[in-house]
């Protein structure tokens, strides 16, 4: 009896280790419930040889799940950032690109989740990106691609990478403010 | 005098005060009780009714409007934890701290 549910039990485990998939070097799931969903890499067909990620909903999944990681804003403060990535998508209810960037003081001092510009439905191959100012006292940027609801989200050569001032931010825009105070005496 | 002598007395007697129901209103209660039955038999598969229709109806419209879910999200990426899990024995993020919300965790 001990033996057959020894064998009941690890026979589960496997099929729970290859329902998962392997995940990416470097990348980590996150979300509101990325247990509704399965991740992992396969051989792609972008380009010959390569391979891309994926998040797959599965069965009644609820909330969203995220492919994500997490890096030091140190070398990037002042400066402005662009995430670029492709993706594709099979029936999805919502899948986009996401960047956060924290600073000292404040969780997503800058952030971007595509918004209006979510994928929906079928989609193709297309590169799509994220344009974020990194504030002087940035502590982490972390960023990634998610899913929503149902569907599949395939995902292929993301950058990370500086971009000119000429580049528009997406997203949160940071507030500017007067570099002097004006009109003390209220004269004008 | 045996029971069935009674009731025919009590049965005339009532006949003749005028006491007696028409059959045409016996049937009406009748009718009338048995459908106030059948009403309160059917309340409660009524109310079940109407849940189910407003579960699948909310379920339909979060499952419709991918803007409500997707400012749930938006919501949800803006407050959560995105320290790597290889790190976090490390540095954490603490939640509804003024100061700095990186910390040194133990």
């Amino acid at each position: 009896m001990i033996k057959r549910s020894t064998i009941a039990l690890v026979a589960l485990l496997l099929a729970g280790q290859a329902q998962a998939g392997e995940l990416p070097k470097g990348w980590f799931t996150s979300g509101s419930a990325p247990e509704s969903y399965d991740f992992g890499v396969r051989p792609g067909d972008r380009h010959p040889g390569g391979r891309n990620a994926y998040i797959r909903a599965q069965a009644q999944a609820r909330g969203f799940a995220t492919l994500m990681q997490t890096v030091d804003a140190q070398a990037y403060r002042g400066k402005r950032l662009r995430l670029s990535g492709y993706l594709r998508t099979h029936d999805v209810l919502s899948a986009a690109l996401w960047m956060r960037i924290d600073s000292a003081t404040q969780r997503g001092a800058a952030f971007d989740n595509m918004g209006p510009r979510a994928l929906h439905g079928d989609t193709q191959w297309k590169r799509y990106e994220i344009v974020l100012d990194v504030p002087p006292n940035a502590q982490a940027i972390a960023f990634g691609f998610l899913l929503e609801g149902r569907g599949e989200v395939a995902a292929d050569d993301f950058r990370l990478e500086e971009v000119g001032k000429d580049i528009p931010v997406t997203g949160m825009a940071q507030p500017i403010f007067p570099t002097a105070p004006d009109n003390l005496d209220f004269s004008q | 005098m045996n029971d069935d002598a009674f009731d025919e007395l009590v049965a005339l007697y009532r006949q003749s005060a005028n006491e007696t129901a028409p059959r045409r209103l016996d049937a009406r209660v009748l009718r009338a009780t048995v459908a106030h039955a059948s009403a309160r038999r059917a309340w409660p598969w009524l109310a079940l009714a109407f849940a189910a229709s407003l579960l699948l109806w909310l379920g339909t419209y979060r499952a419709a409007s991918p803007g409500a879910a997707d400012e749930a999200t938006r919501a949800y990426l803006l407050q959560m934890d995105v320290t790597p899990p290889a790190a976090g024995s490390q540095v954490g993020l603490a939640a509804g701290t003024h100061g700095d919300i990186y910390r040194e965790m133990p």
